[in-house]
């Protein structure tokens, strides 16, 4: 029997494991399950079909599973889902998908989420990503294994962030950023936030040894310290021989990115389902929005 | 009878209409009226002299009204509006004109806050994270990004667009796309026209005159493009109310809740 505190109102459809923890003044919707080990403080509310996994810990006011902030969701059975051992924060706010966005919202694991963000509908946010308190994802955001987004910042629609890239405080994301840079504005008044160099942070957190720094450098200034054209500057890169497959990773990143309309991948994913979801969803999932669709 | 959770606590159930749905933990207080179809989900608070209109939907956590004895004036919200998790809404204050006013059909996402007296018109759409100052009007068909700040006393004209992080500190052009802190002009906000359904003239009309008025330094009104565009007989609806607002010839903006709403009187 899951540890359930008295004044709960939980519904008897809910599934939930007999380890859990559930704390006071929670509500949990019919369509839950929650697995074994994880920690719901008080005032958590859980809705819709939101299925999180093993030894998460939710705190205090956070809403998830609720209704999308889109005002094309016509109230279909969409899905959030949450990977293990998260750490969501206080009064975070997760939703779930839309039938047009490809209706799944997605954390992995080892997910940590500061007080209030808000991660919106049809996103997907990869094992290991650090979000700060009060940081915005708009809908259909791709968050990429262990990328670091700092406090206040809003992403736009569509974007996403690359690998082990880090995002700086107060920062409006309005195009992809490539995996293993530093993306940020000196003074957010009057100075448009760009990438200023490598992410020494994510490169030690990805394990890469000096030798993959030092190549990563050295496209990373090929790329990004003068204005001419990037596909031309990919090409340049392309042509110097072969790539080291982090390099290589990087130069499909912005290649990708150019695909897409103002610099954003995932624009030309609207209205289906986006290529994160084979990548990310159990396939019996995917087999249920397929028949869906 | 409303279905209320036996787990809320509303003082006076006979103010809320028959097909009211109450959330658990919800405290619903004795001078709140609650229209047909609205859908007050769990933990919500909504205290003070509240009354909310037909099939509106509070989202859990948000909090209406409040505790605090000095501000004794009340909230109007209207019909079919959602009013998402984590929002604050504050009542009138008795220097004000003592009435924070909800239109119709808005959507206000997590964690907005709408101070005193501040009125919201119909169909506006507010971002995560915005703030509404006190007294603040904002007109209809208003698209306000995230983290949008709006100061006290500035109204924002109708059909409009703030970018994310936008501060309107002054009284914002309507039909305009405004970006940055303080905002700037940066042209007509015509994917919103479009979808409200004006004509391509009136689009191509509106950015001639945008490209003529927003002219002055840090694209600023200039003052005698705007005196030679009042002067034309030949300009519609809404190219005249632009140049009408731009010249102070419409309500709103001084603090008095003069605005364009039906039955309400200019200053």
């Amino acid at each position: 029997m899951a540890d359930v505190k008295v004044l709960c109102e939980i519904s008897p459809e809910a599934q939930i494991h007999p380890q859990c923890r559930i704390g006071r003044w929670c509500v949990i919707g019919p369509g839950v399950r929650i697995g074994e080990g994880t920690k719901l403080s008080s005032r958590v509310t859980v809705m819709g079909q939101t299925i999180i996994g093993t030894d998460n810990v939710i705190d205090t006011g956070s809403v998830l599973g609720g209704e999308p902030q889109d005002l094309k969701y016509r109230g279909g059975n969409t899905y959030l889902l949450i990977g293990d051992r998260n750490r969501i924060g206080h009064n975070v706010t997760i939703n779930v998908g839309t039938e047009c966005g490809g209706w799944v919202t997605y954390l992995g694991s080892d997910i940590v989420l500061g007080d209030a963000c808000h991660v919106a509908h049809d996103c997907y946010i990869a094992d290991g990503a650090r979000l700060g308190p009060k940081v915005l994802l708009a809908g259909h955001i791709v968050v990429q294994r262990g990328a670091v987004i700092e406090s206040m910042t809003g992403v736009h629609h569509f974007a996403r962030i690359g690998r082990y890239a880090r995002v700086g405080p107060r920062t409006p994301v309005r195009r992809d950023i490539p995996p293993f840079v530093n993306y940020y504005s000196n003074n957010y008044y009057c100075d448009t936030p760009m990438i200023r160099g490598l992410h020494e942070a994510g490169i030690a957190a990805a394990g890469l040894g000096d030798q993959d720094e030092a190549e990563l450098r050295k496209a990373l200034s090929a790329l990004f310290e003068n204005e001419s054209a990037m596909k031309t500057k990919l090409e340049q890169l392309q042509r110097r021989g072969p790539l080291s497959p982090d390099v290589e990773d990087l130069c499909r990143f912005c290649r990708e990115s150019l695909l897409g309309r103002f610099g954003r991948y995932r624009e030309q994913f609207r209205d289906q389902i986006p290529p994160e979801a084979e990548q990310y969803l159990p396939a019996d999932l995917l087999r249920t929005i397929r028949g869906q669709i | 009878m409303p279905r209320i959770s036996p787990h809320a606590v509303v003082t006076c159930p006979e103010n809320l209409a028959d097909d009211v749905v109450v959330g658990a933990f919800s405290y619903i207080g004795p001078k709140v009226y609650i229209g047909p179809g609205t859908r007050v989900d769990n933990n919500v608070v909504l205290i003070g002299r509240v009354s909310i209109g037909k099939e509106n939907h509070i989202y859990p956590f948000a909090v209406i009204g409040s505790e605090d004895e000095s501000q004794t004036g009340q909230i109007v919200i209207g019909d079919r509006n959602m009013i998402r998790e984590h929002t604050v809404v504050l009542p009138g204050q008795a220097n004000g004109s003592a009435e924070t006013y909800i239109g119709n059909d808005n959507l206000l996402m997590t964690g907005c806050l709408i101070s005193s007296d501040a009125k919201i018109s119909d169909n506006i759409v507010l971002g995560n994270y915005s703030h509404v100052g006190d007294r603040a009007f904002i007109q209809s068909h208003v698209w306000a990004s995230a983290f949008t700040g709006i100061s006290p006393d500035v109204t924002v004209g109708r059909y409009s667009f703030t970018s994310g992080y936008a501060g309107v500190d002054r009284n914002a052009p309507p039909y305009a796309m405004l970006l940055g802190f303080p905002f700037q002009v940066r042209g007509v906000n015509t994917e919103n026209l479009k979808r409200c359904g004006f004509k391509e003239k009136t689009i191509a009309d509106l950015k001639e005159a945008f490209r003529a008025i927003f002219d002055g330094a840090d694209r600023s009104v200039a003052d005698e493009a705007l005196v030679e565009w009042g002067r034309r007989s030949d300009l519609d609806e809404h190219l005249r109310y632009l140049v009408d607002f731009l010249a102070g010839r419409t309500g709103g903006g001084c603090g008095c809740g003069c605005d364009d709403r039906p039955g309400k009187k200019g200053c």
